[in-house]
C-alpha cells in the first residue's frame, strides 16, 4: 500500500528547520518566498521526490496550477512562469491578492487554470516568480498522471473481441453509505436477517458482491476526514482539506476561486458524452452530493452550490438527475422557506470562468432555480406520487422532496405503515417522501436513456447523521434502506452487463461496534429505563450480554422489508467509541410529535430525543463518559469497506487509499479489465 | 442548575408540571410478533405487517393557563398552508398576527453554532450540527427565530424540554447574521415582576416548562 508510506524527508526537514532557527536568530526576509504550490506534493512540502504522490490525475484530466508568493515588504510580484518537466506552460497566469488572514498584504496567488497532461508518469512542476526589484522566488513540486491501461483501444477492438477479453464499464454506480463502517453493515445484516448457529441467515445485497476491500479515508489535512474530501476523492481522485470539495486549498477567503480538479462527471461528459446522476437522502447541497457536482472550499455555501449544479454540472458535467432534499436553496429569496442568501452565493473570478469555460455565476439570491431547471429541460418532481408519474421519455429529472434533509427511513416507513396517523414526516410537512431505492430505480430509468453511459452517485446520508446522534435504530434502518437501493443497482447491473457497481462509504462515523445482546425482555428493559438509581447496575451489568450471553438477537421483518419493530426482546446492543458524554437505555428513541403537544392536550415527552445524547434516556441513570468533547459522536480514522460488482470489480480487493477507488473505477470506464467470471456473481 | 441559566429562561412555578415521558414505546403499538428467539432453529421470517413502532403521545392532560390579555396563542401548525410543490405559504392567521403579541409552545433547538441573542424554537426537538453539516439539517421549516435582545448573556444556554414563550411576532424573510434566512420571528417580552421574582433560586424547582423571563 504505497500511498501510506511515511515521508522520510519530513523528519530531516524539521531537523533542518530547527538548526536554521538556532544559527540565524535574526533572519530578515531578503527574497520573495513561494509558500504554497498547487497541486500539493511531498516534493514541495518535504523535499521528497518519491511516492506516494499526493496529487494524481487521469490523462487529460484538468486541474489548476497555483502558487502563493510573499514578496519583500516594499515589493510586489510582477510575473510568474510555470514549467512542467522543464517545458513552459503557455497559458495565462492570473494574479490575485492572497486575502487569507495572517499573510502580508502584498502576498499574491498566481494561477494557471485548467491545465491538463496526457502523458502517464510523474511530472515535475517548477515555478519561478519575479519580484519588482528583479529578485526571483522558485519552487518545485510534482504530480502523477495515472496510466489507464488499454484506454487507447477503440470501440471496435472491444466489440470484435480483439481486446484480450477486456470489457469497459459503460455505467459506473457509486453507492456511498455516509459514515458506514464495517459494524454498520453487520448491524444491518443482523437486524434484517439475523443469525443462527453461528451463521447469518441471509446476506445483505452488498454482502453478495464478489469483491471487497478496505479503504483508508484520510484527508489532505487530517487522519480523520469529513464528508467533503471523503467523497470528493471518489469524484476526482485527489485529497482535499476538510470542508473542501473539487478543489485544492488556497490562500484566499473566496470560497469559489480555489484551484480546481475536474470531476468524474465533467471529464466523462467532455470526453465521452456520459451523463451524471446524483441521488441522496440529504439536502442536495450537502457535502457528498456536492462533491460530485460542484467545486468549493466551503461545503456550507448552499446558494452557490445549487446554482453551480445548474450552471456547470448540467451544462458542462452531463448532470441529468438530481434528487434529494434541499428545496430551500431553489426557492427565490423572499419566498417563505427560501434559504437563498447573499453570503452563500457565488461568482467566479474571470480567469477561472474563462480558463474552464464555465459561466461566471452571479449573486442572485432572487433566482428561481426550480424554474431554471425546468427551463433547461428538467422534469420536476416533489413527492413519491409525482416521482412515480415520471414518463418513459424523461431524460432530465429534478426531485426535491423536502426543504433540507429528507426524513430518515424509520419516519418514512412509520408513515407508510400508518398513513392515517400523524407522523414525524407530517411535522416536517412532507408526508409523501420516497424511499432511497425508489429514487434510485427512477434515476437508473432516466440515466439509462443515454446510450453512451452514465455515472450515478447514490448516497444514504443519514447513516452518518444518525450515527452522530448515536441513535442506533435510526442509522441501522437507514443502512437497511441503503441496502435496498444497492439491490436495485445490482439488479440493473445484472441486466446491463457493462456496469460497475461500487458500494463504499466516505468514512466511518461514531466508532460503532456490536458489543453484545440484551439479556432481558423489552418489557424489562423499559422498566429499567423508566427510572432507577443505579444505571450501571440495572442497564449495564444486568443487561449487557457479552460473548455467548449475546445470543442471536432476532427482529421479525414486515412485508415492506423493514423490521416490524426495533425494540425486540433480547435485542442487539451497540457501542460507540467516538462518543461524547451521553446516556444510554438501549431503547429506540422516540420522536415526540408536534400534534401531541401543540393542542396542549397530551403529555409530550419532555427532555427527550433528539435534543441530544445528554438529554435523552436520562431516567435510566446510565451515563457514559464520552471520549470526545462536544455533544455528538465523531468521524473516526478507521478504514471502511468497499464492495464491487460487475465490470472491473475484481480491482476492488486488498487495502487501498480512497483516491485509488476513483482510478480503479476510471480504469474500468476508460480501459476496461479482463472479465473474471466471478465478477458477475 | 448551571449558574449561566440564572440569567435567562426561568422555570415558571405557576404551570402544572408536565412530568416524566409517558409516550408509548414500540411494544405498545405493535403486535407481539417480535417473539423471543434464542433457540438454534433457523426462523421463518414472519412478514407480519405490524403497527408502526413510533412514539405516540398518551397520558395526562396538561392545562396551560389562559393567555394574558392582548396575547394570542399560536401553534406551529398554524403558520403555513400545507406544503405543495414549491415554497411555504403563510396562513391567514400568521399574516394577521404579524407585529402582534403571541404565545407559542415549542422546543429550543440545540445548535453547535448558536447565534448571539437568538435561538431557534421548533415544533419538535431538534439537534443541529452546523459545524459538521452547515445548514443541511433535520429541522422543520416552521422553526421560529427567537430574539432575546435584553438577555444578559449573548448565547442562550441550551434548555431541553417544552418552552412557552411570549413575544412579538414578525413575518417575512430576512437574512440573519449567521447566514440563515428567518421566515417567522419572535422578539421576546421582557420578564414580568413575578417572573423576575421566580428567578430566585428557591423558586426554581423541578417544573418542566420554561418561559421567557429574561433578566435585564
Amino acid at each position: 500500500m504505497p500511498s501510506l508510506r511515511q515521508h522520510a524527508a519530513q523528519a530531516v526537514c524539521v531537523a533542518g528547520l530547527a538548526v536554521s532557527t538556532l544559527t540565524v536568530p535574526t533572519f530578515v526576509q531578503a527574497a520573495p518566498v513561494i509558500s504554497r504550490l498547487t497541486p500539493p506534493s511531498a516534493l514541495f512540502t518535504f523535499n521528497d521526490p518519491n511516492g506516494p504522490y499526493t496529487a494524481r490525475f487521469l490523462p487529460d484530466q484538468r486541474f489548476d496550477l497555483q502558487i502563493t508568493v510573499k514578496p519583500d515588504a516594499d515589493q510586489t510580484i510582477t510575473s510568474a512562469e510555470f514549467f512542467v518537466n522543464g517545458r513552459k506552460v503557455n497559458k495565462p497566469v492570473a494574479l490575485a491578492p492572497a486575502t487569507a488572514s495572517g499573510l502580508p498584504s502584498n502576498t499574491v496567488v498566481m494561477t494557471i487554470r485548467a491545465y491538463a497532461n496526457d502523458n502517464p508518469g510523474v511530472h515535475t512542476v517548477f515555478v519561478r516568480a519575479k519580484q519588482s526589484d528583479g529578485q526571483h522566488a522558485t519552487a518545485r513540486g510534482n504530480f502523477e498522471i495515472v496510466k489507464m491501461h488499454n484506454a487507447d483501444l477503440g470501440k471496435d477492438d472491444y466489440d470484435k473481441g480483439g481486446n484480450g477479453g477486456r470489457r469497459r464499464a459503460k455505467n459506473i454506480i457509486y453507492l456511498i453509505g455516509d459514515g458506514m463502517g464495517i459494524a454498520h453493515r453487520t448491524a444491518a445484516r443482523l437486524m434484517l436477517h439475523g443469525a443462527a448457529q453461528g451463521k447469518a441467515n441471509a446476506p445483505l445485497a452488498m454482502d453478495t458482491f464478489p469483491f471487497t476491500g478496505l479503504v483508508a479515508t484520510h484527508s489532505l489535512n487530517s487522519i480523520v476526514t469529513d464528508s467533503s474530501p471523503g467523497a470528493a476523492c471518489y469524484a476526482n481522485g485527489n485529497k482535499s482539506n476538510n470542508n473542501q470539495q473539487g478543489v485544492f486549498p488556497d490562500d484566499t477567503t473566496d470560497n469559489f476561486d480555489n484551484p480546481r480538479v475536474e470531476l468524474i462527471g465533467e471529464y466523462l461528459w467532455r470526453k465521452q458524452g456520459r451523463t451524471l446522476g446524483i441521488v441522496t437522502t440529504s439536502d442536495v447541497f450537502d457535502a457528498t452530493p456536492g462533491a460530485f457536482g460542484t467545486h468549493t472550499a466551503n461545503r456550507g455555501a448552499g446558494t452557490g452550490i445549487v446554482d453551480q449544479y445548474l450552471d456547470e454540472a448540467v451544462a458542462k458535467g452531463g448532470l441529468r438527475v438530481l434528487m434529494g432534499g434541499g428545496r430551500k436553496w431553489f426557492l427565490p429569496q423572499g419566498t417563505p422557506g427560501s434559504a437563498r442568501a447573499l453570503n452563500s452565493d457565488y461568482v467566479l473570478p474571470a480567469d477561472l470562468s474563462s480558463g474552464w469555460n464555465v459561466p461566471a455565476g452571479e449573486i442572485d439570491p432572487q433566482r428561481d432555480v426550480i424554474a431554471d431547471f425546468e427551463n433547461s429541460g428538467f422534469e420536476y418532481v416533489y413527492d413519491t406520487a409525482s416521482l412515480g408519474e415520471v414518463g418513459k421519455k424523461t431524460d432530465r429529472l429534478l426531485g426535491l422532496f423536502s426543504f433540507s434533509n429528507m426524513n430518515v427511513a424509520k419516519d418514512k416507513i412509520d408513515k407508510r405503515r400508518n398513513p392515517a396517523a400523524a407522523g414525524v414526516v407530517d411535522d416536517f410537512g412532507f408526508p409523501d417522501q420516497p424511499m432511497l431505492d425508489e429514487m434510485t430505480a427512477k434515476a437508473l430509468d432516466v440515466l439509462s436513456r443515454n446510450k453512451r453511459g452514465f455515472t450515478l452517485m447514490v448516497e444514504a446520508a443519514s447513516i452518518d447523521k444518525q450515527a452522530h446522534n448515536m441513535d442506533t435504530e435510526r442509522w441501522i434502518l437507514d443502512t437497511i434502506e441503503f441496502d435496498r437501493a444497492i439491490a436495485v443497482c445490482k439488479k440493473f447491473a445484472e441486466k446491463n452487463g457493462d456496469t460497475l457497481v461500487i458500494v463504499t462509504a466516505d468514512h466511518e462515523c461514531a466508532g460503532i461496534n456490536i458489543i453484545g445482546g440484551s439479556r432481558v425482555t423489552n418489557a424489562d428493559l423499559q422498566t429499567r429505563a423508566a427510572g432507577n438509581t443505579n444505571g450501571p447496575l440495572a442497564l449495564r451489568d444486568q443487561v449487557v450480554g457479552i460473548y455467548e450471553g449475546a445470543g442471536f438477537p432476532f427482529y421479525p421483518t414486515a412485508n415492506d422489508g423493514y423490521p416490524t419493530t426495533t425494540d425486540v426482546d433480547f435485542k442487539m446492543l451497540i457501542g460507540y467509541a467516538g462518543n461524547s458524554d451521553r446516556y444510554e437505555d438501549w431503547l429506540t428513541n422516540p420522536l415526540p410529535l408536534r400534534d401531541s403537544q401543540q393542542p396542549f392536550n397530551n403529555v409530550a415527552p419532555l427532555s427527550t430525543y433528539p435534543t441530544g445524547p445528554l438529554n435523552r434516556d436520562v431516567a435510566g441513570g446510565f451515563g457514559i463518559t464520552g471520549q470526545v468533547p462536544g455533544g455528538s459522536a465523531v468521524h473516526t480514522g478507521s478504514d471502511i469497506p468497499v464492495s464491487a460488482y460487475g465490470i472491473g470489480s475484481s480491482m476492488f480487493s486488498g487495502v487501498m487509499d480512497n483516491t485509488d477507488v476513483f482510478f480503479k473505477a476510471m480504469q474500468a470506464a476508460l480501459g476496461g479489465t479482463r472479465i473474471r467470471p466471478e465478477a458477475l456473481w | 442548575m448551571p449558574a449561566a441559566r440564572k440569567i435567562m429562561l426561568i422555570l415558571a412555578a405557576s404551570f402544572p408540571a408536565l412530568t416524566a415521558p409517558t409516550y408509548a414505546q414500540a411494544d405498545d403499538a405493535t403486535p407481539t410478533t417480535n417473539a423471543v428467539r434464542r433457540t438454534t432453529a433457523r426462523p421463518a421470517i414472519t412478514n407480519a405487517r405490524a403497527s408502526v413502532p413510533v412514539a405516540s403521545a398518551t397520558g395526562n392532560i396538561a392545562k396551560i393557563p389562559p393567555a394574558p390579555e392582548g396575547v394570542t396563542d399560536v401553534k406551529f401548525g398554524e403558520f403555513f398552508k400545507p406544503i405543495g410543490s414549491r415554497g411555504l405559504e403563510h396562513s391567514d392567521k400568521l399574516r394577521a398576527l404579524d407585529g402582534k403579541r403571541v404565545r407559542i409552545l415549542g422546543y429550543m433547538v440545540k445548535q453547535s453554532r448558536p447565534m448571539p441573542w437568538t435561538f431557534l424554537l421548533s415544533p419538535v426537538p431538534v439537534t443541529l450540527h452546523e459545524t459538521e453539516y452547515g445548514f443541511a439539517e433535520d429541522m422543520p421549516a416552521t422553526a421560529l427565530h427567537v430574539f432575546t435582545p435584553r438577555n444578559a448573556t449573548p448565547i442562550v444556554p441550551f434548555t431541553p424540554g417544552l418552552m412557552l414563550l411570549t413575544g412579538t411576532l414578525s413575518v417575512g424573510n430576512r437574512e440573519e447574521p449567521d447566514g440563515r434566512v428567518s421566515t417567522v420571528r419572535l422578539t421576546l417580552d421582557p420578564p414580568t415582576p413575578e417572573q423576575r421574582a421566580a428567578m430566585m433560586p428557591t423558586a426554581r424547582a423541578t417544573q418542566t416548562i420554561s418561559t421567557n423571563a429574561v433578566l435585564r
